[in-house]
């Protein structure tokens, strides 16, 4: 179990850098820079220049970041250019929205997937099946944008049964928080779902034929212990897997529908910095994201070993 | 009255032109305490014989016809929810490929452990030392700690012994045996079947062994079943069958045997077990048969007839050999 966990914990400071640096060197790339965003409309270039000696952006481009990588492994990720907010702070008043985001639409995703996939695996071939099959290859070509966009429209625009934006504390209610985040948890959720649904089954499918459920059958197990008891464990490996895959790209998803929903998450913020160049924000959010990602990479490998025994005594 | 009554069991499967059929009125007899042999090729519908008479096919989806008197009553009449009460507890099952008829995700104990408290109300304690008594049972070694382990940690004979412990837990009154040793290498397989034998001398469990090996029967059972394309083809004891074949597939089966210092060249069969659906008429045995009479083998129905299934037996004197060695009488 240490190997299983310790060798990609090892990982994560290389990871790190190798992300943290390319962010840096696309923003340099790009054209512009955190002077001409701040300096107002029509600068003049003494202006500008002034700016960006400030920020001290003059300076060579590796000793800036070895400076941030310095600073951060002390904790310090700077200020923000434009509101001079330590990242930090911004970091640690988003995150709680853009995690309750995730969270919500990763259960919705697992729960519907699931049972989605059950109900097809459970009548192959018959009328419930190719329903699922047919809804979840929908759900998986639809952008969850557009889905989103088409909430909107639905249930915040023509009958206001949803909010269309803005985010309630957890804090506030439990009831009014998820109140505020079903319409883009959904929007969120559709993909994932579709993906665990059309995976569960054919991997419930592949296991019905296999000689062990056989032999419980033979034992005296009945239909609903050998699907739910035997089957699902087995199947729920390669689920994992996928699974985990989506949440890194659930989370590339929230920039979008933060931005449709104004949630004030990371999403929201990162499509806000990204334009202003804000650097040291940009760097924070993407580090934060990064760790994330990883972690729950590593939760997921290590999940394996508790699914599938053969890993646990294997690497 | 016999234990287990198979009487007339017919099975088919559903195929890409309609229904296909993998046996034709499967009869025949088990008594409490006694081995039965099933022989037969790969395809001669042993397995699917014994599945059936589990009501293991017709939950698959096939379509079962004939009788099944076990123990007092009627496995063919009833549903999957009344067999599998039954199933693991009076009647049971054990396997060829153990180590796939193992759940991976589960460790062994808890396999055996929950056959046990699917039949019998005892505590999750109780149903776990039950488990690893059975493991110790089929002489495992170290059975507390191996009940705690998963099927992977087990050897090809290990497993065995394993799916032995779990399909008799519960003590059941007869155990189809499906070519238990097959998998396994010679040495393995001698001790799976002592094992079997000294089970079988302990509890009086009445065994059905099937088996495409002759020589495998005869040191286990008392009476033989041979199939061959679906049909049972002779019936008789073992000393009987192996002394006087009556039927030219049963000879040829005998002369498969290999033994050490017969001094006789082995035979095998020529051609192949026809497959489902492409059945010959009349003896379906005939274009392999050495003895056949064309116009008379290849027309008509055949029914079994005083336990032989051949218009010619007879006319024909067929070799036998005598029982290997080492048959308990």
């Amino acid at each position: 179990m240490l190997k299983l966990v310790g060798r990609p914990l090892a990982a994560l400071v290389p990871t790190l850098l190798v992300v943290t640096f390319s962010v840096f060197l696309l923003v340099e790339l790009a054209p512009g820079d955190a002077g001409y965003a701040l300096a107002g409309e029509n600068p003049s270039p003494e202006a500008v220049e002034a700016i960006r000696r400030e920020l001290r952006l003059d300076e060579p481009l590796l000793q800036r970041y070895l400076e941030w990588v310095w600073h951060a492994l002390q904790g310090d990720l700077g200020r923000s250019y434009l509101s001079n907010q330590p990242v930090s702070e911004l970091l640690v008043q988003r995150l709680p929205v853009t995690l309750s985001l995730g969270v919500v639409s990763l259960v919705l995703a697992v729960v519907a997937g699931f049972a989605l996939g059950i109900a097809a695996a459970s009548r192959p071939g018959r009328l419930v099946d190719r329903v699922v099959t047919a809804v979840s290859s929908v759900m998986l070509a639809i952008p969850s944008f557009w889905l989103a966009l088409v909430l909107v429209l639905i249930f915040a625009v023509s009958r206001t049964i949803f909010p269309t934006l803005g985010y309630a504390e957890l804090s506030q209610g439990a009831g009014d928080w998820l109140y505020h985040l079903t319409l883009p948890a959904v929007a969120l959720a559709m993909n994932p779902a579709a993906t665990v649904a059309l995976q569960l089954k054919s991997a419930l499918i592949a296991e019905e034929g296999s000689d062990y459920l056989m032999a419980a059958r033979a034992k005296g197990l009945t239909a609903s212990s050998l699907l739910f008891k035997h089957a699902l464990k087995n199947a729920a490996v390669p689920v994992v897997a996928v699974l985990g895959f989506r949440i890194a790209a659930l989370l590339g998803g929230t920039v979008i529908i933060e931005t449709i929903f104004v949630l004030p998450g990371l999403g929201l913020l990162a499509q806000q910095t990204a334009i202003n160049q804000d650097v040291p924000v940009i760097l924070g959010i993407v580090t934060v994201t990064t760790l994330f990602v990883m972690i729950v990479n590593i939760i997921v490998d290590a999940s394996y070993g508790l699914i599938n025994p053969k890993l646990r005594g294997a690497r | 009255m016999s234990l287990l009554s198979v009487r007339d069991l017919s099975v088919s499967f559903r195929g890409p032109g309609g229904w296909v059929p993998v046996t034709d009125r499967v009869s025949f007899d088990v008594e409490a305490g006694t081995t039965v042999g099933l022989v037969g090729e790969s395809g001669s519908g042993k397995t699917v014989t014994a599945l059936s008479a589990m009501g293991l096919t017709r939950a698959q989806g096939a379509r079962v016809t004939g009788q099944v008197l076990f123990d007092g009553e009627d496995l063919s009449t009833l549903s999957q929810r009344e067999l599998s009460t039954r199933r693991g507890a009076t009647i049971s099952m054990i396997f060829q490929q153990a180590i796939r008829t193992l759940d991976p995700a589960f460790t062994v104990g808890e396999q055996i452990a929950e056959s046990v408290r699917r039949h019998e109300k005892v505590p999750r304690k109780e149903a776990w030392r039950r488990a690893v008594a059975m493991l110790d049972r089929v002489h495992i070694p170290r059975a507390a700690e191996r009940a705690k382990e998963y099927p992977h940690t087990f050897s090809g004979g290990m497993s065995q012994r394993a799916m032995i412990a779990m399909a008799l837990a519960c003590s059941p009154k007869l155990v189809f045996a499906d070519e238990p040793t097959t998998a396994l290498d010679v040495t393995v397989q001698a001790r799976i079947l002592d094992l079997l034998r000294e089970i079988q001398r302990d509890t009086g469990i009445a065994v059905v062994f099937i088996s495409h090996d002759l020589g495998v029967i005869a040191e286990l059972a008392q009476q033989v079943v041979v199939m061959y394309a679906g049909q049972v083809v002779e019936r008789a004891s073992v000393e009987e069958l192996f002394l006087h074949p009556r039927h030219p597939y049963t000879a040829g089966l005998l002369n498969a045997i290999p033994a050490v210092g017969r001094g006789r060249r082995l035979v095998s069969i020529p051609g192949n077990v026809p497959a489902p659906g492409s059945m010959p008429t009349g003896c379906r045995f005939h274009p392999r048969c050495p003895h056949e009479v064309p116009g008379r083998c290849d027309v008509g129905p055949l029914d079994l007839e005083d336990d032989v299934r051949c218009l010619r037996s007879g006319e024909l004197t067929l070799l036998g050999i005598p029982t290997p060695t080492g048959v308990p009488s």
